[in-house]
Order: C-alpha cells, then sequence, then structure tokens
C-alpha cells in the first residue's frame, strides 16, 4: 500500500491575484477542491483556478438571531471547474453570472482560507 | 423470479415526540404492519432497518424487545434514502428465494439532536465552509429563478398545497394551514428559502412494510412493486446545471423502464419535497412536464389533491415532516393505502399506479449522492 497525504495549499498568491489550486490526476477531469490523497505513483497536475470566475449561484445563510447571516457561492472557472466557497458582499449580493475574485478568508477556527467577491 | 407483494403497511404519527425513542417508533409501526398483513412476527425471516441520524445496530435496538426470534437483521444508511434502499435490497432477497417473508422498516428521531439543520460531517470540504441542506437547495432556486422566472410566490405555493395535503392526514401531526403570504414572511433560513419552505427540522417517526412470495393473508389487497431502483450520484466537479436534478432523472428512466410505463401513467407521487424547490425539480426530472415548466403545473392545480396526477397527497416532507431513515418507507406507506383505497381525506380517486422519489445527500461534489424510486400498484 502507497498511500501520499498532498500537503499543498489549496489556494497561493500569484502577480495577477489570489487563485485556487485544482488538480488533475491521470485522465480524469480536473477538481477542486485538489486531491487530498495520492496512491502508488498516480501523477498529480496542478491547475489554477482564477484570479476570477462567474458566479453560477448563490445564497444567503441566516443561521438565526444569535449569528450573523453570510453568503455562499457556487462559482464556474476556466478551464472548466465549480468551486464553492464563502461569497463576501457589502449590502446586496452580486447578481448570478458577475465576475468574481478569490480572496482571503479565514475558517471559523482562524485556518487561512478562501472566498469569493465581486 | 418470485414476486414479492407488499402484504400489509404500518406508519406512527409524525411529529415531535420527545418522550420516546426511535426504537419504540419503530416497534409500533412493524407491530401495526404486521397486524395488517395477517402476519406473525415468528414467520418474518429476516428484518431490512433504514436509519440515518441513529446509533450503532438500529435494527437490532429497534427489534431487541420485539423478541425477534435472531433472524437476519440488515442496516442501511443511505441518508434520506435509507428506507427506500433497504426495501430495494429486500425485494431483491424474495425474488431469488432467499426469503419468503421480511420486514421493511424506517426511523429516525430528530427530536434527540437537538434541532436546526440536519447535521453535516464537518470534515466534508463544503461543509466546513458553511454549507447546510437548506442553502443547497436554495442556490438550486436562485439559479432556477434566474433561468426559468420562477417566482418567489410560486416557491411558496408548494408549500401552501402540501400543508393543504397535510391537514388531512392524521399521521401528519406537525402539519399546519398556511397561506402564500405567511410563507413568504415566515424568517428566512437560506434565500429564497424561508423557514415555511423547508421541511420541518424536527420530526420523529417510523414505518414499516410486510414483504412476502406467500398468498396475503393481510386486511387489504396486496400491492405489487412494478419497479425498484437505487442510483448514486456522479462525482462531477465541472459546472453542472444544478437545476436539472440529473440523479432523479436518471432513475426515473431506469424505474420508468423497468414498470413497462411512462409519467402519463401516473396516478399520483411522493417525492422528496424536503424545499419547496425540490418538488418543482422533481415535476421536470420525473417526466411530468418540460425542462422550465414547472411552475405552469403547479399553477394548473394537476399536482393538487383533485387534480389530474396529485404530488405528495400525504403533505409530504414539507407538512408530514423527515426522519430521514423513515421518509423512504412512509412514502411506500402512502401510496399503498392511496391504492387501497384506505387514504381517508386525502384519497385520490382511481388511483391505480403510484411512484415513490427519494434522495440522499451532504456530501460534496457529489449533487445528490444517492435517490430510490419505486413504482407500485395492486
Amino acid at each position: 500500500m502507497k498511500i501520499i497525504k498532498r500537503t499543498e495549499s489549496p489556494f497561493r498568491d500569484t502577480p495577477g491575484g489570489m487563485v485556487l489550486v485544482a488538480t488533475r490526476v491521470a485522465s480524469q477531469p480536473p477538481q477542486f477542491p485538489p486531491i487530498e490523497f495520492v496512491h502508488d505513483d498516480q501523477q498529480v497536475e496542478e491547475i489554477e483556478l482564477g484570479p476570477t470566475g462567474s458566479l453560477y449561484s448563490f445564497t444567503i445563510v441566516h443561521p438565526g438571531k444569535e449569528k450573523p447571516p453570510y453568503g455562499l457561492a457556487m462559482v464556474d472557472f476556466a478551464p472548466g471547474v465549480r468551486a464553492f466557497g464563502r461569497l463576501l458582499f457589502g449590502t446586496e449580493p452580486p447578481a448570478i453570472g458577475s465576475r468574481l475574485r478569490v480572496v482571503p478568508f479565514a475558517l471559523p477556527d482562524s485556518t487561512p482560507d478562501y472566498a469569493f467577491q465581486e | 423470479m418470485k414476486q414479492p407483494l407488499i402484504t400489509g403497511v404500518g406508519i406512527t404519527d409524525f411529529g415531535r415526540f420527545p418522550e420516546l425513542t426511535e426504537e419504540a417508533m419503530a416497534q409500533a409501526a412493524i407491530l401495526d404492519a404486521l397486524a395488517d398483513a395477517g402476519t406473525q412476527l415468528s414467520e418474518v425471516q429476516a428484518f431490512y432497518c433504514g436509519n440515518a441520524l441513529g446509533a450503532m445496530l438500529p435494527g437490532q435496538r429497534a427489534l431487541r424487545e420485539l423478541h425477534a426470534e435472531g433472524g437476519a437483521v440488515y442496516n442501511v444508511d443511505n441518508a434520506c434514502s435509507s428506507g427506500a434502499t433497504a426495501l430495494n435490497l429486500a425485494l431483491q432477497a424474495l425474488k431469488v428465494g432467499q426469503y419468503d417473508t421480511v420486514v421493511v422498516f424506517g426511523m429516525d428521531h430528530l427530536s434527540s439532536l437537538g434541532g436546526g439543520p440536519l447535521q453535516l460531517s464537518q470534515k466534508d470540504w463544503n461543509n466546513r465552509r458553511g454549507m447546510i441542506m437548506p442553502a443547497l437547495y436554495a442556490m438550486r432556486a436562485k439559479r432556477y429563478m434566474h433561468d426559468h422566472g420562477l417566482t418567489l410566490e410560486t416557491l411558496a405555493d408548494i408549500s401552501v398545497k402540501n400543508r393543504k395535503h397535510g391537514v388531512l392526514n392524521p399521521v401528519a401531526t406537525f402539519a399546519k394551514l398556511a397561506s402564500r403570504e405567511e410563507i413568504l414572511a415566515s424568517r428566512p433560513v437560506a434565500e429564497p428559502l424561508t423557514l415555511l419552505q423547508c421541511c420541518p427540522a424536527v420530526v420523529d417517526g417510523a414505518a414499516a412494510l410486510v414483504l412476502s412470495t406467500k398468498p396475503s393473508r393481510g386486511v387489504a389487497k396486496p400491492v405489487r412493486v412494478l419497479a425498484s431502483v437505487v442510483q448514486s450520484g456522479l462525482f462531477e466537479t465541472a459546472p453542472v446545471d444544478m437545476t436539472e436534478a440529473e440523479i432523479t432523472a436518471r432513475a426515473a428512466r431506469l424505474a420508468y423502464e423497468q414498470a413497462g410505463i411512462g409519467p402519463q401513467d401516473l396516478s399520483l407521487l411522493e417525492v422528496h419535497d424536503a424545499f419547496t424547490i425540490s418538488e418543482l425539480l422533481y415535476y421536470e426530472a420525473l417526466g411530468l412536464c418540460s425542462r422550465g415548466e414547472a411552475a405552469s403545473l403547479l399553477q394548473s392545480g394537476a399536482t393538487t389533491l383533485g387534480g389530474r396526477v396529485p404530488v405528495n397527497p400525504s403533505g409530504g416532507l414539507i407538512a408530514k415532516g423527515h426522519p430521514p431513515g423513515a421518509t423512504g418507507v412512509a412514502q411506500v406507506v402512502e401510496v399503498c393505502e392511496q391504492l387501497q383505497g384506505r387514504a381517508g381525506a386525502r384519497q385520490v380517486r382511481g388511483a391505480r399506479i403510484g411512484l415513490t422519489q427519494v434522495t440522499g445527500g451532504g456530501i460534496w461534489g457529489v449533487d445528490h449522492a444517492a435517490c430510490s424510486i419505486n413504482i407500485l400498484s395492486l
């Protein structure tokens, strides 16, 4: 058995802005989130998504009186990968089809993460 | 191949029963189904238990105090499709003659879990980033509204319809009528879905079926299963149409082929209306109408009791509730009672063929992880 856990970050900064990092294994389509475990001697190709993508759909979640609302989005990137993440916005969320940037964010446990913003 | 028949059905009240357990509710449903089938517990050779949110060995826990004689117990977890998947497995065993009499049951007790949306694994990529089931369907609704001009009012009308059905169902103890305006004014959960457009978060219940290849001794006419299909979701990382309900369309094609019928032959359906948008998407995926025409079908009254093909005459998940392990079995109980002409005030006149559809989800990359469709007839 040979199982390798990838430790590469799923996002990175580039001169053009923050991008997500998808992976493609052998003849499979690219995927985001990137593959976490690699078997045997599988070759993994990294593919940068972004820095902008198109908003496919979104929602604003209202978790209740104790917690503030938050946005979630499905964003489509070239070369044909959809990514899910938090949607950041001011007073009004962007419209479907808007161009969104990948921006820094943090998970509730403070782990550095990504989000989408117009 | 032998021909299994559903010879008895049983169902508990669906509602909030914090003083009860899922085991106690399952026992009630099983005893109800056995009495309906005229079958003794000692005649049952195997039990198939659908349960999504309980702990280990749910079937054995439920059967222990019934003294079920130590026969085979199969515990099935396929999220909200658990009960319907259990039925599919039972049918396979009966057809090949492994058993001649079995019980299928489903149960969940959400009162034990503290309320709120179904708890999804926080190891999942999407769930760690705030995904909850209402949000996934809300995004489908947003996109459907964008693509097809669906209005908030039409979304709410699914809830109005199913609540009207639900108050006619004596087991739907949670069902309450609500107007379009009340539904739209209820608190937002995940825009555009409001609270009264989501199945209630805390509902307990159980349902059971007796199936046999022997001649029926049941109270009512036995029910044939014309088709039983379980499918799994595709791993999709590319941009796909989230309004398509692909897994349901795929399962439906297989089920119609197996049954030798088409959607035009259906008298009624019980579908997985966990959220208002779901039922509209399934109208299209199940072939009741073309893509983009679900709102028109609803507004025509065809899917309301008294219409051409009533959908969710039980009240569905929105009005009856959704203990996930029980739902797939409860849908079959409803269709059996409709076909047998014993559905009381919610009876679909002249019901001949009914379809049940239930999905199961909650993991990233797979739009719906599971889908089970059954087509039933006398």
